[in-house]
């Protein structure tokens, strides 16, 4: 370990570190824009000069590739410092559209920031030639604009393109004023991890095609999740915005973008794209009312008369539950299958309960982040034990199959693509079919009651994800219309039931979760904090 | 707290506590302005033009309108560029700045201008807008304007308070309110009563070199 100072304040670092991140230990974030803490250093943009005194000497050098040594002293605020980000500032803006008004990025744009603090407001008036024009608006992929002239040539999108997918689509051509990115011959930027490109642009030069122009990011709010696209479970952030709700937005879209949150253990800075471009299920064909069979039609109902209805149902299975079986769905939470764990397998002892099943799809993995297992949550219902019945774990269709179950409980998953042709003769042998279901879909003709769930978004849980990590994501808003947390429907359910076995309660959740699952006792205020994993937004 | 009486003396001046002259001068005042009037508007009458300008008048209102100020506050509009695109580029900073939430606006990629952004629809409920200017104050791109004149936005029904962006790019012609002249145009309404408009009051001028008068004096 050496020892610097910084701005007067001793800091102990690693040998090797570079100076910016010794000032980051001390909170000092010094401006750069070129400089990526998940790539490697570039040095070109040369805004982050610090005025370093080593050996008696003073220098003004680059912070991002200054290396840290014993007795360093290191000033982030001098005149000399201020002269050259100053310069830097009037390089980068030389050529710059300024066309904040419409770009994408304004409100959360380095070059904005920085131009507020060092930025010459009289440049323009000096300035001897037109700007440089560039093309704009060129779509460079599938889901990534690019503006050449809003670029001030970091290179971070190369280098990522370069170092984290290896795919080399994008590179620098010309030098100077002329400088600029461009795609590589007969190559488009539609790599699995193209979005993340947007992320890291310091400024609004690569915007998503996806967001763009869907709403301006200081509207929007923000709420730590976890992605429920793969078993990864990489941590991201849910953009959203509910200001505007007094008239209905024209897709009523709450959740507006999601972005990769940094987590060294689990995905570092990025995210897939797949992930990404997956929030659109949660505001898209929702189920928003429960639904009640009467003849061939399903009708909505209120919650009061569609427990009443459900609960009525079940008690015919109290006194042989062997016949009983539920369905649970690894996209649930870990507080849900718990729910659901406690209440019909313990309570009502349901003869036939599992959470994964033959014939359901599977992706496959890749060497970044990507898992095939493209359910958040199957290791958390491994761990609370949740499979019951003679069947094997997969196989309880077989006991559909087999004619011994008269009742189904479904959460979530689609009967017709798990059974495929048989599917109405399988179920018309069925006593009960109920259905717990976040969306809309084609419900196979038995389906009896539908009762509308929530999504992540919109409840507080955790996800436990294939190496075992049990990691808690937030609330981002109220479920949509009469939809509620399956967690809240099941102690209701129990409730009205008033079953021997007792009723179920946030607290015999909890306890059943803290023994089951490592770590769970470990998270701190449940649906804010994730376990082991530091709490540093992404760096842009 | 106790109850106190106070006895508060008339320290009035003998004058003033006598205030038979007073209403004898404001009287004096009154008839004074009513025999002018009456003698301007005689004069006038026999077709002189200075006489009658002198003279007060009233004005009837709505059917004839006083001109406004020209920096009040009035509805708003949306300018355009000489091919007919608005000026508004959806940067939402109005949007942003308004204390009412009264503008919603659905930005659109535009592929022919050189803004790529345009609004879709700019919609401005009036029944929300308090008037304040700050949109006009925010705007970078000096799209949105309060000059209309136009201050008559009432209306029986909640949805026709909403401007939408073909309102605001053509505010229309200034109409005047009332059963049977109902969206016909002012100028055109008038012969019918037997009025003639009346000319002569020009807006305000607005002292424009104000500013540069303030700044050398400042300066020296």
């Amino acid at each position: 370990m050496i020892t610097l100072n910084v701005n007067g304040q001793e800091v102990r670092v690693e040998p090797g570190t570079k100076v910016i991140e010794a000032c980051k230990q001390v909170g000092e974030v010094v401006p750069h824009f070129c400089y990526h803490p998940g790539l490697s250093v570039a040095g070109n943009c040369r805004m982050c000069m610090v005025e370093i005194e080593e050996r008696g000497r003073t220098r003004v050098d680059v912070a991002c590739v200054a290396v840290a040594s014993e007795g360093m002293v290191v000033k982030t605020e001098s005149e000399g410092v201020e002269d050259a980000r100053r310069g830097v500032m009037e390089f980068l803006l030389l050529n710059h559209p300024i066309d904040c008004p419409y770009c994408d990025c304004a409100g959360e744009c380095k070059l904005q920031d920085y131009y507020m603090e060092w930025g010459d407001t009289d440049a323009g008036s000096r300035r001897m030639t037109l700007p440089v024009r560039k093309p704009k608006r060129q779509e460079i992929g599938p889901n990534v604009m690019l503006d050449s002239e809003r670029c001030v040539m970091c290179t971070r999108c190369v280098r990522f393109c370069e170092e984290v997918t290896g795919t080399n689509e994008l590179g620098m051509r010309e030098r100077g004023s002329h400088n600029v990115l461009h795609l590589e011959e007969g190559k488009t930027l539609d790599n699995p991890y193209a979005g993340n490109v947007v992320d890291i642009c310091p400024v609004g030069a690569l915007t998503d095609r996806d967001f763009r122009f869907n709403r301006r990011v200081w509207f929007l709010k923000k709420q730590d999740s976890i992605c429920p696209g793969c078993s990864r479970g990489c941590n991201t952030e849910i953009h959203f915005d509910l200001k505007r709700e007094y008239k209905r937005h024209e897709e009523s879209k709450r959740v507006h973008r999601l972005k990769p949150r940094y987590n060294e253990q689990v995905n570092g800075w990025w995210m897939c794209d797949e992930g990404r471009y997956g929030y659109h299920g949660i505001d898209r064909d929702r189920l928003t009312w429960p639904m009640l069979r009467s003849g061939d039609t399903l009708g909505p109902a209120d919650w009061d008369l569609a427990m009443e209805a459900v609960s009525s149902e079940l008690a015919h299975f109290v006194k042989h539950p062997e016949s009983l079986g539920v369905m649970l769905h690894p996209d649930m939470s870990n507080e849900a299958l718990c729910a659901a764990g406690v209440f019909f397998g313990d309570t009502l002892r349901a003869g036939y309960m599992d959470y994964g099943f033959e014939g359901e799809p599977y992706g496959e993995d890749d060497e970044l982040l990507k898992k095939a297992d493209r359910h958040p949550n199957r290791k958390g219902a491994e761990l609370l034990g949740l499979h019951r019945g003679s069947q094997p774990k997969g196989q309880m269709l077989n006991a559909l199959r087999e004619g011994n179950l008269r009742a189904l409980v479904v959460f979530r998953w689609d009967l017709p693509s798990l059974l495929g042709e048989e599917t109405e003769q399988l179920l018309s042998q069925l006593r009960y079919l109920l259905v717990l279901d976040t969306h809309n879909r084609q419900w196979p003709g038995k389906a009896l009651h539908v009762l509308p769930t929530a999504v992540y978004a919109e409840q507080a849980g955790s996800f436990t994800n294939f190496e075992g990590r049990v990691q808690a994501f937030g609330k981002a808003f109220e479920p949509t219309g009469e939809a509620r947390d399956e967690v809240e429907i099941l102690v209701e359910l129990s409730r009205r039931m008033n079953l021997k076995g007792g009723v179920l309660g946030g607290n015999n959740i909890q306890q059943r979760l803290k023994d089951r699952l490592p770590g769970y006792g470990e998270i701190q205020a449940p649906g804010r904090s994730v376990i082991h994993v530091s709490k540093e937004a992404a760096p842009r | 707290m106790a109850t106190r009486f106070v006895n508060i003396e008339n320290k009035l001046p003998a004058s003033t506590a006598l205030y038979y002259p007073a209403i004898a001068g404001g009287l004096s005042v009154t008839i004074g302005h009513f025999l002018k009037n009456m003698l301007y508007h005689t004069i006038g009458l026999f077709g002189n033009k200075g006489a009658r300008e002198k003279a007060s008048f009233t004005l009837q209102y709505p059917e004839v309108m006083r001109p406004l100020p020209r920096r009040l506050r009035t509805r708003h509009r949306i300018k355009v560029h000489e091919d007919g695109r608005p000026k508004c580029t959806a940067c939402m900073l109005c949007e942003t700045a308004c204390p009412d939430f009264c503008i919603y606006i659905t930005p659109s990629e535009h592929d022919d201008s050189p803004e790529e952004k345009a609004p879709l629809e700019f919609q401005i409920d009036l029944d929300r807008c308090c008037f304040c200017g700050f949109c006009v104050e925010a705007c970078p791109k000096d799209a949105i304007h309060m000059d209309t004149q136009i201050m008559e936005t009432s209306s029986d029904r909640r949805e026709n308070m909403v401007l939408r962006l073909q309102d605001l790019v053509d505010p229309g012609p200034v109409v005047v309110s009332g059963p049977e002249f109902a969206g016909k145009d002012m100028h055109k309404v008038l012969p019918h009563l037997g009025m003639r408009k009346l000319d002569h009051i020009k807006p305000r001028r607005i002292d424009l070199s104000y500013r540069e008068r303030q700044a050398t004096e400042q300066g020296s």
